[in-house]
């Protein structure tokens, strides 16, 4: 509930929104908010070269911090409020710093993208981008460990780092091989983004960045179909989903088949899952019939969500001009003539007795041309339209293709992009995800609260992630890296007890 | 036979394993083949003679090209089928295992041979490889689906390729799911085979195979395409292998000039273009003569003469489309430069010189890469070639206009250049709205040559195989003419005596009433004294046999290479010796040169002629007294790889001399 934040909070965030994240004159980030097309980021120019020593950036820090603020007020300014204190507000950069010296959980991710306990080149190659103030972003960074990922970010403070693919060549050493044919990603988890903007058409209680948990409950029916279709169609089974900080979600699939997918596979898979396709008015489905099977089960996932979430919740077709959109859904011009002469008359029915008014009538036969199946059709049709994921499937169709990074701060909310457990994912609450100046905050608490009933050496056998509410996330994620390494321990030795027969 | 490893996707245990079957074997090793079909993965190790290497592969080529023929001219499959089943039994049977026929060793292994002889032929430029590759996917594909069921199942099974079918447990399990997964209606067969959904990752896009877990369930019907497509990813990857493998192979040459043969008589029925279309050795053609010659051309170069004359320019692909066809004519480089120069009345030189002179040598390959320049710049567009590409926007006029105008405006069109029957007309009209472009045309022609037509059949004075279907459209021009020409060539009016004249009967000079006194043209053979054999056959042989049909006489020198070499072709070819002049420079200065051995040439019965001075001065007393050259320029590049560091820049070959000095006498000749 956004609602529920206090208005200081509110007031910052709002202008933050059109600065950051949904600005369209930015030079960059064309595409969407949470990534960014290797092909569009390409033409911003590197701060520096990728590979700066670490010395360096020791030596001109503050430099550096300088050319930020001093490069906020020359921006377009396309908000009234002024920059300055809205970047103070989560991407503090003291605020971050401490985030990321003392909460954000680099190890584990290391493991996670590493998919071994030693740096192999699964990581070491591996393109990450920081996103700077100001929608700086620079490309082509990469790390040999995860404590120098760390040092780099605390050092420079990014307001958010992404994950890019494993590269061929060493990305920072990209520039360096006569062949640009040679650099060429190889390897990236199978990634998905659901994002709210997409819902828009859809949904009646909030639109553009805005979010409440009525509407939030399209991101769970999303998980939902998108989770059985991965697990039970194409058999993956480490996926993660992770809430993207503010209106959606990502998946991460670190199955080592997902993984090695080259994009004509990635698009296989998006486009399968794909049902929704055309532009905003004119979502065409063109499913045939009998009904898919993976789309059969969806439908099946998703019908109660159609009568509790969006029927009764949403009320999509409560106003006139909102039920002229069902009606132009329904292919019979005398069913639709009938329908609108009886809602005109009886101007308050909800979405839900409409729904069954279109029902009642077409089954009348009198007024309807559509055979039982038609009708049937029809309905099914609705309700996917409806309740079917929308995603956004560039970001799943190539292999270059960066995704924001698990438990980095979104800039605009302040909230740490968490894991969700899918176990529990009806309870998981968007609103009470934890906030970075919170958990600072939390970790000062712990220290005088149970932190002082406790000896010194206990103490500092509690490490600071565990004093906060972000205990919870980061122990699902560790079990969820725990299972993959584990399974590519088993893959690697069954690999290597293959390779002894050459 | 060049060994080329098998497609890369093989892994490397089966990789292996093949290597040891292509080499323990021995290279005497008879592969023995269980089924009908091949997957052409193993190269033939055993021995063929050159007869069979050659006639193998000429077989196979027929069946391919009479493949793409059905392709061109809109055949339904069916049709195809139809069509080329006597040609597959005549030039390429395959006999199944039921037939017991005695034969079937041999004919599969011809399969198997003939099949590598051409993906060596075809493996060394793109274009070759991907034709190759398409017809011999088609081939494929037709003679799996003759195949009977039986044979086709086993030979499937027999394939490396990883699937299962689905047990009769599973298949009862999922039915409903398998059935409506695959869009599986009721007469279809209930029959499914899984595999990796990796492997169809296209049916997965399309939703059309049921998933679990992973494994993709893939309706029988699949598995055809899907054996056709892996046959076609396979071949392409072999030939991509086999190109860059072949200049290793150069060395043969035994097999060079048979593959290169082979290569070139594949590019002709597609491109269509033979350099006998070229009319420039029997008729003046020059940049002021293309207006008198524009009657004769198809509709799509006429349209684009008419609107270069009409408004003093034509765009980009217009413009590329009409000088390949005048090059293909035979309109030589500085002649073509000259018409467009000329033809651009309202464009100064500047800007003809920046914009299009590249253009044009571009297309002569007198400038451009080291490909463009050994190809001789690009061919003639064919009707092919015309009725595929994009169709043109407004104001370009390039394409076939039978397909790009409207059926108004292209009667319009063929009234105003003066074809005005009503029934043909209407004829074009139907044709049109087929879409059959090709036939409209022929139409046309057909019905513009009636009379000569009628007279060259009954007196059969072309064989049968000049009078089909015309599918370029330089060959629309050349035949046009011909015709047009056909009493005025024997009255020597022009000048003009293609080969058509060595087949007239004798009453076609009682029409003419004139002699064969007109003396016969000479043309003179020059070229560089290291020329290769195979630079030879592909510059010479082709142009001196029009010559030699035509009736012309020979003059050249005692030089070695090109000289030489054609000598003995000629002599080889059957002219008599009497048509051939040999020219022999007797130095002034008797210290350099030996005495001139006149008795080698004279015994052969060839006539001799001395010139005193150098061969500089013989050679300008050879292109006086010849009327045309056959002769070939080594492109700049080669001979820079050829000479090393003995290449000096602008050094000017006597060839080269040849060439400019024939240039400046014909202007001369024009001036006066």
């Amino acid at each position: 509930m956004p609602h529920a934040v206090s208005p200081e909070r509110e007031s910052a965030a709002t202008p933050e929104d059109t600065t950051v994240e949904d600005a369209p004159t930015q030079e960059d980030n064309p595409g969407g908010d949470d990534d960014v097309d290797m092909a569009d980021a390409l033409a911003e120019p590197d701060t520096k070269p990728a590979g700066n020593a670490l010395e360096d950036m020791f030596d001109d820090d503050d430099e550096e911090e300088d050319e930020f603020s001093s490069s906020a007020p020359s921006r377009p300014d396309n908000s009234s409020q002024p920059a300055a204190p809205i970047s103070t507000k989560f991407s503090d950069p003291e605020n971050l710093r401490q985030f990321y010296q003392r909460l954000c959980p680099f190890r584990p991710l290391f493991q996670w993208l590493n998919h071994s306990a030693n740096p192999q080149p699964d990581f070491t190659n591996r393109e990450f981008s920081f996103w700077l103030p100001g929608n700086k972003v620079r490309r082509y960074l990469s790390f040999p460990s995860a404590d120098l990922l760390k040092r780099q970010c605390v050092q420079m403070t990014p307001e958010r780092f992404e994950i890019g693919p494993q590269y061929s060549v060493n990305p920072k050493d990209r520039k360096t091989i006569k062949n640009a044919s040679a650099f060429r990603p190889i390897m990236k988890e199978l990634v998905f983004d659901i994002d709210m903007t997409d819902y828009d058409p859809i949904r009646t209680c909030c639109s553009g960045t805005k979010i409440c948990s009525k509407c939030w409950q399209f991101i769970v029916m999303a998980i939902k179909v998108v989770d059985a279709a991965l697990r039970e169609d194409f058999g993956f089974q480490h996926i993660l989903w992770v809430y993207s900080g503010r209106r959606g979600a990502h998946a991460w699939i670190s199955d080592k088949r997902a993984r090695e997918m080259d994009d004509s596979k990635r698009k296989a898979v998006a486009n399968y899952l794909e049902i929704l396709r055309g532009n905003e008015n004119g979502k065409r489905l063109g499913l045939r019939r009998p009904l898919h099977p993976h789309i059969a089960r969806s439908l099946k996932l998703l019908d109660p969500y159609f009568q509790n979430e969006v029927l009764n919740d949403q009320d999509p077709w409560q106003s006139t001009e909102q039920a002229e959109k069902l009606l132009n859904l329904l292919p019979d011009k005398s069913l639709t003539d009938a329908l609108k002469k009886k809602w005109d008359s009886s101007a308050d029915r909800s979405s839900n007795q409409k729904w069954i008014d279109v029902n009642s009538m077409a089954e009348a036969g009198s007024l309807s041309t559509l055979s039982t199946t038609q009708l049937r059709d029809v309905r099914q049709d609705i309700r996917l339209e409806y309740t079917y994921p929308r995603l956004d499937a560039g970001v799943t169709k190539t292999t270059n293709h960066l995704l924001k990074s698990p438990f980095v701060v979104h800039p605009g909310t302040g909230r740490v992009c968490v894991p969700i457990d899918m176990r529990s994912l009806e309870d998981f609450d968007p609103f009470a995800v934890p906030v970075v100046t919170d958990l600072i905050a939390e970790i000062d608490e712990w220290d005088q609260k149970q932190g002082a009933n406790m000896s010194d050496e206990d103490r500092s056998k509690v490490q600071d992630w565990q004093k906060t509410s972000l205990k919870s996330y980061i122990e699902y994620f560790k079990g969820h890296v725990a299972s993959l390494l584990k399974e590519e321990g088993k893959g690697k030795r069954g690999r290597e007890d293959e390779g002894m027969e050459f | 036979m060049l060994a080329i490893p098998s497609a890369p996707r093989i892994d490397a245990r089966k990789r292996a394993a093949l290597k040891r079957q292509q080499f323990q074997k021995a290279e005497f090793a008879e592969q023995d083949y269980p089924h009908r079909m091949n997957f052409y993965i193993i190269p033939p190790t055993g021995d063929v003679t050159l007869e069979q290497f050659e006639e193998w592969g000429i077989a196979r080529l027929k069946v391919l090209a009479e493949l793409e023929a059905c392709q061109f001219r809109n055949k339904t499959p069916a049709e195809t089928e139809e069509y080329m089943r006597p040609i597959l039994a005549k030039h390429l049977p395959l006999s199944t295992n039921s037939s017991r026929s005695s034969e079937i060793s041999l004919e599969r292994k011809r399969d198997h041979y003939s099949h590598w002889i051409l993906r060596l032929a075809f493996s060394s430029t793109k274009d070759l490889r991907q034709r190759f590759a398409r017809l011999e996917t088609q081939l494929f594909k037709l003679r799996i689906q003759q195949d009977d069921l039986r044979e086709r199942k086993s030979f499937i099974d027999s394939l490396p390729m990883s699937w299962e079918m689905v047990s009769d447990e599973e298949k009862s399990m999922w039915l409903d799911d398998l059935k409506a997964a695959t869009n599986c209606i009721k007469t279809d067969e209930e029959s499914w085979f899984k595999c990796e959904w990796e492997n169809v990752p296209d049916l997965v896009e399309r939703r059309q195979v049921l998933l679990k877990k992973g494994k993709a369930y893939v309706h029988v019907r699949e598995q055809m395409g899907m054996v056709v497509n892996e046959f076609s990813r396979q071949l392409e990857s072999g030939l991509e292998l086999a190109g860059r493998f072949l200049p290793r192979m150069d060395e043969d040459n035994r097999l060079a000039p048979v593959l290169h043969h082979l290569s070139q008589s594949f590019v002709a029925p597609d491109a269509g273009y033979a350099e006998s279309s070229s009319l420039s050795d029997i008729a003046n053609i020059n940049a002021a003569s293309i207006d008198g010659y524009s009657q004769h051309f198809p509709l799509c170069m006429q349209n684009l003469h008419r609107e270069l004359r009409k408004n003093s320019h034509l765009k980009h692909f217009g413009r590329l489309q009409y000088t390949l066809f005048l090059k293909g004519i035979g309109l030589n480089m500085q002649e073509c430069i000259a018409f467009w120069r000329k033809s651009f009345k309202l464009m100064t030189d500047d800007k003809f010189k920046s914009e299009h002179l590249y253009n044009i040598r571009h297309s002569y390959g007198d400038v451009g890469g080291d490909a463009n320049r050994r190809g001789r710049g690009y061919t003639p567009y064919s009707c092919q070639k015309l009725l595929t590409e994009p169709l043109p926007s407004g104001g370009q006029q390039h394409g076939c206009p039978y397909r790009t105008y409207s059926p108004d405006n292209l009667i319009t069109l063929l009234q105003n250049v003066g074809v005005t029957d009503k029934e043909l007309l209407k004829g074009v009209r139907e044709d049109v709205g087929k879409q059959r472009y090709h036939i409209a045309c022929n139409r046309v022609f057909e019905s513009a040559h009636k009379n000569e037509i009628k007279k060259v059949k009954e007196e059969s004075l072309w064989p049968a195989s000049e009078l089909d279907t015309i599918l370029h459209p330089n060959d629309y021009f050349k035949r046009s003419f011909l015709l047009k020409n056909l009493g005025k060539l024997q009255s020597g009016d022009i000048g003009v005596d293609g080969p058509s004249h060595t087949m007239a009967s004798p009453e076609e000079d009682g029409v003419s009433a004139q002699p064969v006194e007109e003396a016969p043209k000479i043309a003179f053979i020059s070229g560089h004294i290291d020329i290769t054999n195979d630079q030879f056959f592909q510059h010479y042989s082709s142009r001196l046999k029009t010559s030699i049909t035509a009736g012309h006489n020979f003059i050249l020198s005692t030089a070695k290479g090109a000289d030489t070499l054609a000598l003995e072709y000629l002599l080889s070819q059957g002219v008599e010796p009497s048509r051939i002049t040999v020219y022999i420079a007797r130095p002034v200065d008797p210290r350099k040169g030996g005495p001139v051995d006149l008795e080698k040439y004279t015994a052969r019965g060839l006539r001799v002629e001395v010139v005193d001075g150098w061969h500089a001065e013989r050679d300008v007393e050879m292109t006086k007294a010849s009327d045309y050259d056959v002769l070939w320029v080594r492109p700049e590049e080669e001979t820079k790889l050829l000479y090393g560091k003995k290449y000096r820049v602008g050094r000017v070959s006597g060839t080269q001399k040849n060439l400019k000095r024939r240039v400046r006498l014909r202007s001369e000749k024009l001036a006066k």
